[in-house]
């Protein structure tokens, strides 16, 4: 794979050993779309390994044996990219990045963001906007990142907006992140000018610790996207950007409810659809609504039938990512049974003190956290959450087994 | 009450004067036939045109599928179209990416073959 940045246009080329067809860090195959993609709202002069782990955010999944980026890069990065992936990256010469000072929040708006906002009320937030491929036709207009990058400039934080077409990369399974990190790409660009030291993300314990999304649906404490000493936290602790996940630890049940709780309820958002207000009628508001429900101790209130195919999604036969907070409401939704997520309760047991452990915060989520943010996250989980017992954590440990 | 004697002449001259002025029980008769008459004409025609009225009223109900089935007919058509438009497109945008590739592949071989004449761009 050869790499190249003309100030935020990035394009690369395939070595004779690299495919079309490549495979995410998840190990999900993933089909390229095209070679070029633009990221907009970022300066020119940032670090040579902020460009190659930006870039490498995007071109990981297609890339074989060896990475040649257009500027040298430090032996760290070079290092972390042979140990993660196996693959030669260079040329090597520079020095390696300094931490900042501050820790920026990969804001999408969506419950988990918001929640891991509320934990650091100072946090500048970074928002990723998508726009057009000029290269590619858009057939994803209902996708509204507008309507997203305006609730998020609503919200009185600092928020620097990065625009970028590289979803469009993706041809399948759709457009959409290369690599789930290649949200931060605009992040890590801008992290000289914000002297960022840490960049906090939304992702919570399924992601980081159940195998959730798409990936192995078992606990994953050296889960290669998100842990700390896993491909990817190494390598974005290299450019000085450590990941950080302020809310690994506890469940989307409880970033909601934090999410719900905090100054920035009136800019929550998890649709994608929806213009004046979540639409109601997708597979995300399906979802939410489950949780929210759950967690307002409410009925469900969706206009959703059965026949819709994202509904069915929850009605499968386990394990799926997203499971634990299926479980979760069919515990506490009261009347479940005649809603749509009925026919589930066939597949679980769930009760309230069967699912009280997704109520709280799995201890060593903390531990993992950068020593710099880490007193703050674990005051925070104490006082607003609380920690889980040890029953409750083994709970997470012998999760899918 | 007071009668008088009236002469038979002058009393049918009055009675006739009265008659004169009312219609026959017979004329009354043929009135009402008339106007039954007239009344089962005008339910007829109501009932006619209720009956009009129906068939408009489906003709319009109709109207907005029969027109959009030439519609849909074309809408599917484009959607068709655009669908397969974007996905020959997809592979026509894969493909450059294969050639470049093949392209790079060629110029490393020649300036391997031949060091000193090949000249490798950076890509792009």
């Amino acid at each position: 794979m050869r790499v190249t940045w003309s100030g935020g246009d990035l394009s690369f080329r395939l070595d004779p050993e690299d495919e079309i067809t490549g495979r995410a860090s998840d190990e999900y195959p993933v089909k390229l779309a095209i070679n070029s993609c633009t990221i907009g709202g970022v300066p020119g002069d940032a670090h040579p390994d902020l460009f190659a782990v930006a870039a490498w955010t995007v071109v990981a999944p297609w890339t074989r044996r060896r990475v040649t980026f257009d500027r040298a890069i430090s032996a760290e990065v070079a290092a972390a990219l042979h140990d993660g992936w196996g693959v030669e990256a260079g040329p090597v010469g520079a020095e390696p990045r300094r931490p900042g000072p501050t820790l920026g929040i990969s804001y999408s708006g969506g419950a988990d963001s918001v929640a891991a906002a509320a934990i650091f009320p100072e946090a500048p937030f970074l928002h990723f906007r998508r726009v057009p491929h000029r290269r590619i036709p858009n057939r994803w207009p209902h996708y509204r990142s507008d309507v997203l990058a305006r609730l998020a400039a609503a919200t009185g934080r600092e928020v620097t907006t990065v625009t970028s077409d590289l979803e469009y990369t993706l041809a399948e399974p759709r457009p959409g992140y290369p690599e789930h990190h290649a949200v931060a790409a605009g992040a890590l660009l801008l992290a000289d000018r914000l002297g960022l030291g840490g960049l906090g993300f939304g992702y919570e314990i399924g992601s980081r610790w159940l195998g959730g999304g798409r990936y192995l649906h078992r606990y994953t404490p050296d889960n290669p996207m998100w842990s700390a000493h896993g491909k990817w936290g190494r390598l974005f602790a290299a450019v000085g950007v450590p990941l950080v996940l302020p809310v690994g630890g506890v469940s989307e049940a409880t970033t909601m409810r934090l999410a719900l709780g905090s100054d920035l309820r009136a800019q929550v958002r998890w649709c994608l659809q929806g213009t004046d207000g979540p639409c109601r009628n997708c597979g995300k508001c399906l979802y939410k609504e489950i949780i929210q429900a759950a967690v307002e101790r409410r009925p469900l209130d969706t206009p959703v039938t059965a026949d819709r195919p994202f509904a069915r999604k929850w009605l499968r036969k386990p394990p799926y990512g997203g499971q634990e907070m299926i479980e979760y409401g069919l515990a506490r939704i009261p009347g479940v049974e005649n809603t749509i997520l009925g026919p589930a309760l066939d597949y679980f047991e769930a009760t309230e003190e069967s699912t009280s452990w997704l109520d709280h915060c799995y201890p060593p989520a903390i531990e993992e956290i950068p020593q710099a943010w880490r007193a703050r996250v674990a005051a925070f989980m104490t006082a607003n959450v609380g920690l889980m017992t040890g029953d409750e954590a083994r709970r997470v440990e012998n999760w899918g087994s | 009450m007071m009668r008088a004697l009236v002469p038979a002449r002058l009393r049918k001259a009055v009675r006739t004067w009265f008659d004169a002025r009312y219609i026959s029980v017979a004329d009354h008769r043929q009135d009402l036939k008339d106007a039954l008459w007239e009344v089962q004409t005008l339910r007829r025609e109501v009932t006619g045109l209720q009956g009009e009225v129906e068939r408009l009223r489906k003709a319009v109900a109709a109207r907005p599928q029969q027109a959009p089935a030439a519609d849909k007919a074309r809408l599917d058509d484009t959607h068709r179209l655009a669908q397969e438009t974007a996905r020959a497109l997809d592979g026509v945008l894969q493909n450059e990416v294969l050639v470049w590739q093949a392209i790079d592949d060629l110029r490393a071989r020649q300036a391997a073959a031949a060091p000193g004449t090949g000249e490798e761009r950076p890509c792009a």
